[in-house]
């Protein structure tokens, strides 16, 4: 922690800031993730989500064996800017994936888990086949499969922040939309809403979250990160915006929180965050359980005393 | 209800020659339905008879294996913007986060503009409709912290919040408490004035003084006047397909009341 600290203050003094960096990532990433995370959890599609991540890894995989087994770097002069990364092979397979889940959803119902299942698992295969047949990779796996956001440089940053605005902008001017499907799909038909076409727009966005997600927690853990923050938020906010707002503010604190501690002794800060996150919920489940508790026990033995009295109880 | 000369054109539905059927299995048969403007009719019938069903074709939600749904005179995925329809309230995730404000705002969605959030126009017609069903003192509250009546209340008001011409309810009477039984029946007779209302109920001694016309389903439909709408024909109905009964407004005391209203 305290080596975290010492290292922030050097860069706030003019060193190259490489901390500040990931710090940057972390904020940027928890604005999408409470956003969307909001839309995934209440339209109850976490597990398409995380079906997308598992996918991820064949992106990210065959962005990396075209670029170093096959040297596909030639393009990369168009406007200096590196074309096949992890990154955008990321953003292709979450795509993808989200574009074959949401028709999968639609169209074939009863067979949706399934057919989910076997694309999540495919995903990694492919990604996994993919990086083993890449001399001097193998180790790039973990760093995909548990998140390496200490990895994270300026220059990763600017496509971050790009896809992040992204997520950002589209979900809060569909919010209307959104919010009216996520609660009563057939009634938001009924007034002019084009269901499907926003459905799908709501996994694709759901996608660019994920990839976001990946770099700081890894493609195993996002889904944790994407739920963890709106569930602890769904215990006190009580309408859908308030939800978002409280998902970031806890999903920003958490990721912070989690890269302050791994920083010193060098522990996987994805999980050190998921781990946070989970006892976050845990602690705030119990203590509401013991609040309603509490609050009955205080009910139940007078309540019999005063029942000739005046009924404050009104349900 | 008089006949009119220009009957089609005050036709708020007109099904012809329907046949529904979901995954093969027949849901209805040949049915044949008019209801004229203006008029207040209930769907009543046996469940898995198709009430529902019947519903979500006249919204277009749902589409005819064979024959025609006409809904305000054109077909029911164009007119059903002018469709207000509330379903049941016990179909929603109870710990939703929204206010009562936030989903009668979703009856303005049509209307509103697209992209960005509701304007003046759409927060002032759902104070309205929250007016219309009594409930602009609780516009502030969580959905979920609402009674099963109140919040039926509230689906009404996103219903009637696009200013619809016909008001379709889908068991607006379930789960209901027997003291706001009289309340809701007041409101609905309130709101028919101004429009058709056509509503599902599986509960005909509610509203056979409400309605003009009680349409039964369950697979097919027949005509019946309302003096036999009696506990043994009622019965005699649930056991045949669709049927329609007609009422006169004049039957309220009429002795043979299917369902006494209950204590």
């Amino acid at each position: 922690m305290s080596d975290f600290l010492r290292t922030l203050q050097s860069e706030l003094a003019g060193a190259p800031p490489v901390l500040l960096c990931i710090l940057g990532v972390g904020l940027l990433t928890s604005i999408a993730c409470g956003v969307v995370g909001t839309y995934v959890v209440t339209r109850r599609i976490t597990y398409l989500a995380g079906g997308i991540a598992h996918c991820v890894l064949g992106g990210m995989g065959a962005a990396i064996y075209c670029r170093k087994a096959l040297d596909w770097s030639i393009i990369d002069p168009i406007w200096g800017v590196q074309w096949i990364t992890p990154l955008s092979g990321a953003v292709v397979a979450a795509l993808l994936a989200a574009a074959i889940i949401g028709v999968v959803s639609l169209r074939f119902k009863q067979r949706e888990d399934t057919v989910i299942s076997a694309l999540w698992a495919s995903g990694m295969a492919i990604g996994v086949l993919f990086i083993s047949a890449t001399p001097g990779y193998q180790q790039d796996l973990m760093g995909y499969l548990f998140g390496d956001i200490l990895i994270v440089s300026p220059v990763k940053l600017i496509p971050i922040a790009i896809l992040d605005a992204v997520v950002i902008v589209v979900s809060l001017l569909l919010y209307k939309q959104f919010v009216a499907i996520c609660f009563d799909e057939e009634f938001a038909r009924t007034r002019g809403v084009r269901v499907e076409l926003h459905y799908l727009t709501l996994l694709g966005l759901t996608a660019l979250t994920v990839v976001l997600l990946v770099s700081v927690v890894g493609i195993v853990m996002v889904i944790a990160l994407l739920t963890i923050p709106v569930a602890i938020a769904g215990q006190f906010a009580r309408r859908m915006w308030q939800m978002m707002v409280l998902a970031v503010l806890l999903s920003i604190a958490l990721t912070t929180t989690g890269l302050a501690v791994s920083y010193g002794p060098n522990l996987p800060s994805g999980a050190i965050i998921i781990v946070l996150a989970a006892g976050l919920y845990l602690a705030v489940l119990l203590i509401n359980m013991l609040l309603a508790r509490a609050r009955r026990r205080n009910i139940t033995p007078t309540s019999p005393r005063e029942a000739e009295g005046p009924s404050t109880r009104t349900s | 209800m008089s006949q009119s000369p220009s009957q089609s054109e005050n036709l708020a539905v007109d099904i012809r020659d329907l046949w529904f059927s979901y995954n093969g299995m027949p849901v209805l048969q040949n049915v044949n339905l008019s209801i004229l403007t203006g008029q207040k009719v209930c769907m009543v019938g046996p469940n898995g008879g198709g009430k529902t069903t019947l519903v979500k074709l006249i919204l277009g939600l749902l589409h005819p294996t064979r024959g025609q749904v006409q809904v305000l005179g054109g077909h029911p995925t164009v007119e059903r913007k002018r469709i207000g329809y509330a379903p049941q309230h016990a179909a929603f995730d109870p710990k939703f986060p929204v206010s009562v404000t936030d989903v009668v705002l979703m009856g303005r969605i049509g209307q509103a503009s697209v992209l960005g959030p509701y304007r003046r126009g759409d927060r002032l017609a759902a104070g309205k409709a929250l007016e219309a069903v009594g409930m602009a003192d609780l516009a502030r509250r969580a959905f979920s912290d609402l009674s099963g009546g109140q919040k039926q209340r509230v689906l009404i008001a996103r219903a009637l919040a696009s200013g619809p011409e016909l008001l379709l309810l889908d068991e607006p009477t379930a789960n209901l408490d027997i003291g706001v039984e009289a309340d809701f029946h007041q409101l609905l007779e309130q709101l028919s004035e101004k429009l058709t209302l056509v509503m599902v109920s599986h509960d005909v001694g509610f509203v056979s003084q409400l309605v003009d016309k009680v349409v039964c389903v369950h697979g097919s439909v027949a005509v019946h006047p309302t003096a036999e709408l009696t506990g043994e024909l009622m019965r005699d109905l649930y056991g045949h397909d669709v049927m329609l009964v007609r009422h006169d407004h004049n039957c309220q005391d009429h002795s043979g009341d299917p369902e006494p209203y209950r204590e």
